[in-house]
């Protein structure tokens, strides 16, 4: 690992108390952003306020011990990484579920079964790759997207319930969201990091001014002692087998979320990164894995790792383990802080709402981000458009699905699970007759380089394969052929031959002829007038770098140039 | 473009196109029923968009005096208008389609006049916001004629559902795994399937087999429907349809440009806009005559490139399928006749293509936190639509309309937002370098963030970043330098332009890469080598000198 330029305080830099002490709270600003889905799910339970107070504290009791278990670097958990986690969109859909079919108790032992399933699923995760390529990654990204912003929407409009949304009620969402919305375009450096925050705390201003929050709903805050053990007494957990497959597919989306993460600030942290350091991922999410369960046994919904938070560190260059520890530290105090939690217990839901939207905003995007990182082909665009079609209509026609036979009603009752399985189904099944090596001929002399192009667009679309990479795999394929030609190196018919796995993209150009000296160096000017080998080795020279590995090989006559890109 | 192919390829190029056509014929069908039209006036509405379609062909294809692209990225039935115009007949009747994609036709008109200021309000990411929520809307519109045939909604009827799984398997199987002619006509070779099993099943109507029966094998399409009616309260749609469909045609012009001409570097703005105003002119013809919106179709552009094939002569052979058929009413019949799951299936295969084909035009820009907001809150408003039916319905009357799908809403809110963010957004920033070793990741991520906050295109700004830092090196490594560089990237859409000034000689960039022997000879040899690789990076290169300040000004086509 090699220290990244502009970084000030690197994974085991100590710094200064102060600056230990706001980046944690930083990081707990950004983590409290998502605590309105815990606090939705209690919402829909009809939970009283003395007891969401309680669900808040073990709620910082599960995040606190999730930061701490990510940041470890002993033991068989942790990624060692600063990459706190929060509370899972992608838990959302099967909780809601659960809400609805038993109860939090249900939620809490589905919760547990959930990070039981993320904790086998960071052992295998290597073998998961081809099944869970990136586009659908991205397209869980996008469905939970979905539906948070679905329930911001309810939220903020009131649909389902005791009245529809009232104008004072719709002027708190629409200021709080314009002030989340307005700090982050507008805003800069501290205000525009903590934008959602302050949007929350705005929102709970103006819902205080239109009397939208009464007095009377902070009664439990006033009782609410200063210090106090969180409540985990009259808990219980429960199991239904038929929730199975939702909270399956959340903890499979949970896991995803928190590969990308931890891949994410993998790069971050460090300037040679090249490729995925898969132990450390498993770690890492072995230790989210354990966050949920746990934050199922105490009393809450999953948790994944928070992008906004590896963002945070990554633009701030400050990803000292210290902070984590802070983070992990503060958590578990105001844990045992009921005024706080009071305070958080009582968010009216226009502003919930109004944050869940803004939230719904980054993950859509992000989401949409992911599935075009990746070249797409006719396959691929019927996995994604299929899959997000089957999505849609069972959130626009319930009613259909709902006449379905039982067997299936969980797989059907939210579009995060039923988005989901159609996509892994349609991708296992679309796998059927992609080639993994496919071969161009170039015929001798002139050669057409948007031919080559197409060949490596189309075999990168049949992949699925990174679009950087394929881009700059086409430049070179076709500088490359040019410099051998124009060198005089290769005079017959060429052929190239392109092949794939997740990791590398190799190009192999094969001709009669000699081989080219491939020097590191490139040859003095003396050299190259010298001898008649001096022009040959420059254009050796060039090819070298165009690619992340050369190598040469020749056998009867014929030469093979290895082009290695890492993907 | 000019060529004149044998008249056997010509045939069979036209043919192929047709059929290409053809399969978007299911959207005057919906649109028939939705207004609650009769056999007879569904038949005579299809064959009339087929007159439409043939007309728009020529019209796009063929220039004539300021009408017309030259390309073949002639019109079909379009996605677009079909949203708004389901609105519109289920409100008015056929009437008030044809008067609203009337006006929407010479809406479009004076739109290609106007289409270089159109952009920086309609930047990709909203046009490819527009793509996806039309994709979004034709999958719900098949969906709902898969799953809700008739009143009751909530009855599941395995036997439509299956019928529509074996259209949609025979489309995607076909598309996926097989090669040529096969996958080429994928969407009606399942058409043709699905209404087969539907027939052998028994579940045509035996009506609409008697007036197939009875209908005449040659005759003129009817006028009876024609009619035109306006209403302020859908101008909104409408107009918005029309925007996108301007757009549209500005980037399938494009395209044919780009395939049509291998040293292409920048659209010719004024083909585009005869390309526009051709395609709202066939707008006009298609309400006049009595069919629905047409807009110009991206397959078309596809296959005209991936046979080579961009004959002008190919659109008479077109327009001339399209009038022998317009003439065959059992063809309208046929079409009319198709049972909704088979029609819907056809809607879901198209939509996926609309919803990733937008996904790529949205993310094909960098996107900052800007326009993450601005498209992922537009898709959050347009869901909601979609999501809370009920919600619509407690709306004012006027505003139902206007707000009432997830296209009008979540294109206005994205086109609002983005409107509003355009405040602060700076065009030109500067960035010092400091002697020394070069920070490459520093120079990247300065590009990377110029690229987010402009909305530029991702693989310009990776090629200006790259050339950006190998500049600066070669800059640094010539030594004519002192003290450090100062560089300043600009944008405006067409554009990026990155100026490196420092003080110091100017850099000799020549057009030629120096021999061997001058490499040698003389010291300036080497300098010319470095200076020739630079101008091969960017799309030109200008040096200036001025009071012992050098400033090289490289720029990238955008």
């Amino acid at each position: 690992m090699k220290r990244p330029p502009n970084f000030t305080y690197w994974l085991d830099d100590v710094p200064p108390r102060g600056v230990t002490l706001l980046s944690a709270l930083q990081h707990i600003g950004l983590v409290c952003s998502f605590l309105p889905i815990p606090l939705a799910v209690a919402r829909e339970a009809g939970l009283t306020p003395d007891r969401m107070v309680a669900l808040i504290s073990v709620s910082m009791l599960a995040l606190g011990a999730t930061a701490i278990l990510q940041v470890l670097t002993r033991g068989p958990v942790g990624s060692g990484l600063l990459a706190p986690s929060c509370f899972s969109g992608a838990y959302l859909a099967p909780s809601l579920l659960a809400v609805k079919a038993g109860g939090l108790p249900l939620v809490f032992g589905m919760t547990i079964f959930g990070g039981l399933i993320e904790a086998g699923l960071s052992r295998v995760l290597r073998y998961l790759r081809p099944f869970l390529p990136p586009e659908i990654a991205g397209f869980v990204v996008v469905m939970v997207g979905v539906t948070v912003g679905g329930l911001g929407v309810r939220y903020v409009l009131g649909v389902g319930a005791a009245a529809p949304a009232s104008g004072r009620e719709l002027a708190v969402s629409v200021l709080t969201l314009g002030l989340m919305v307005g700090l982050n375009v507008w805003g800069r450096g501290a205000p525009r990091l903590f934008c959602a925050l302050l949007g929350i705390v705005g929102g709970y201003v103006a819902a205080a001014a239109l009397g939208v929050l009464a007095v009377a709903d902070f009664a439990s805050v006033k009782d609410a002692p200063l210090v106090g053990v969180p409540s985990v007494g009259d808990l219980g957990w429960s199991f239904d087998a038929a929730l199975v497959i939702p909270f399956a597919v959340g903890a499979m989306a949970a896991c995803l979320k928190t590969v990308g993460d931890l891949t994410t600030c993998q790069r971050i942290n460090d300037a040679d990164w090249v490729r995925p350091d898969m132990r450390s991922i498993g770690r890492g999410t072995l230790a989210n894995a354990i966050g949920s369960a746990l934050a199922g046994f105490l009393g809450s919904t999953g948790v994944n790792t928070s992008s906004a938070n590896i963002g945070l560190s990554g633009a701030t260059g400050v990803t000292s383990r210290r902070i984590a520890y802070a983070t992990g530290g503060i958590f578990l105090v105001l844990a045992f802080t009921p005024k706080i939690a009071g305070v958080l217990a009582v968010m009216p839901r226009p502003v919930m709402g109004a944050a869940l939207m803004f939230v719904a905003a980054f993950i859509f995007v992000n989401g949409l981000q992911i599935i075009a990182s990746r070249l797409l082909d006719a396959r691929r665009t019927f996995v994604i458009g299929l899959s997000f079609i089957i999505a849609i209509a069972v959130d626009i026609s319930p009613a259909y699905f709902r006449a379905l036979p039982a067997a299936v009603q969980p797989l059907v009752g939210s579009s995060l699970v039923a988005g989901m399985l159609a996509a892994v189904l349609l991708n296992l099944v679309f796998r059927i007759g992609v080639r993994k090596v496919q071969r161009l001929a170039l015929p001798a002399g002139h050669v057409d380089p948007a031919a080559l192009e197409q060949f490596m667009d189309a075999c990168g679309a049949s992949w699925g394969a990174r679009r950087d990479v394929i881009e700059r795999a086409k430049f070179n394929l076709t500088q490359s052929i040019e410099t051998l030609l124009s060198s005089g190196v290769a005079t017959g018919p060429l052929e190239v031959e392109a092949s794939f796995d997740e990791f590398d993209v190799d190009v192999r150009v094969f001709y009669d002829g000699p081989q080219p000296d491939l020097p590191e160096k490139r040859p003095s000017n003396e050299e190259i007038i010298a001898s008649e080998e001096g022009e040959r080795k420059l254009a050796g020279f060039m090819l070298r770098k165009f690619a992340d590995r050369v190598s040469v090989a020749h056998k009867g006559g014929r030469t093979t140039i290895l082009f290695h890109f890492d993907h | 473009m000019r060529d004149v192919p044998p008249r056997g390829i010509t045939a069979l190029s036209g043919l192929q196109h047709v059929g290409l056509m053809s399969v978007y014929l299911v959207y005057p069908v919906l649109l028939a029923e939705a207004a609650g039209a009769s056999n007879e006036t569904a038949a005579a509405m299809i064959s009339l968009t087929l007159v439409a379609l043939g007309v728009g062909t020529l019209l796009q294809v063929i220039p004539f005096g300021p009408v017309g692209s030259g390309f073949l990225c002639q019109p079909i039935p379009t996605v677009l208008y079909m949203v708004p115009a389901l609105i519109a007949a289920k409100q008015g009747g056929l009437p008030l389609v044809f008067g609203m994609t009337l006006a929407a036709g010479l809406l479009q008109m004076a739109l290609s006049h106007a289409l270089r200021h159109l952009r920086p309000i309609f930047p990709p990411e909203i046009a490819g916001l527009v793509v996806l929520l039309a994709g979004i809307a034709t999958g719900v519109v098949g969906l709902r004629a898969i799953v809700a045939t008739g009143a009751d909604a909530s009855a599941s009827r395995p036997d439509e559902l299956a019928l529509a799984l074996f259209t949609l398997t025979v489309m995607v199987a076909l598309n996926v795994w097989a090669r040529g002619w096969l996958r080429m006509f994928c969407v009606l070779i399942g058409m043709a399937g699905g209404y087969c099993v539907a027939v052998m099943t028994g579940r045509l109507a035996s009506a609409d087999v008697a007036a197939f029966a009875a209908s005449p094998l040659l005759d003129l399409p009817g006028f009876g429907h024609l009619g035109w009616t306006f209403d302020p309260a859908l101008a909104v749609p409408f107009a918005l349809a029309a925007v996108a469909a301007t757009l549209k045609v500005a980037g399938n012009v494009t395209t044919s440009q780009k395939a049509n001409d291998p040293a292409w570097t920048r659209p010719d703005m004024r083909s585009i806009s005869r390309g526009a105003l051709a395609d709202g002119l066939a707008n006009v013809v298609a309400a006049g005559l009595g069919s629905q919106g047409l807009n110009s179709s991206t397959a078309a552009v596809g296959i005209a490139s991936a046979t080579g094939v961009h004959s002008r002569r190919v659109a008479w052979a077109i327009a001339a399928i399209l009038a022998v058929l317009a003439l065959v009413p059992k063809l309208g019949l046929l079409l009319y006749a198709m049972p909704r799951p088979v029609a819907g299936a056809a809607l879901v295969f198209s939509s996926t293509f609309i919803v990733v084909n937008g996904l790529q035009i949205m993310t094909s820009r960098l996107l900052d936190a800007r326009r993450t907001l601005v498209i992922g809150l537009a898709l959050v408003a347009g869901l909601a639509v979609d999501l809370f039916p009920a919600l619509v319905a407690t709306l004012p009357p006027a505003w139902r309309t206007m707000l009432g799908t997830s296209l009008v809403l979540g294109t206005l809110v994205g086109l609002g937002l983005n409107l509003l963010f355009r405040i602060g957004v700076r065009r030109t920033e500067s960035l010092a370098v400091p002697q020394g070793p070069v920070d490459t990741a520093a120079i990247e991520g300065f590009m990377t963030a110029c690229g987010a906050a402009w909305g530029a295109r991702r693989d310009v700004i990776e090629r200006a970043s790259f050339n950006l830092a190998q500049s600066v090196e070669t800059i640094f490594q010539s030594g004519a330098v002192a003290g450090p560089l100062a560089v300043r990237a600009s944008f405006d859409e067409f554009r990026i332009d990155l100026r490196v000034s420092y003080d110091g000689a100017p850099l000799e960039l020549p057009d030629k890469r120096p021999s061997n022997e001058e490499i040698l000879a003389s010291e300036e040899g080497e300098r010319k080598l470095a200076g020739f690789m630079l101008r091969r990076l960017a799309d030109r290169v200008a040096v200036t000198h001025k009071s012992g300040r050098s400033t090289i000004l490289f720029h990238f086509d955008h």
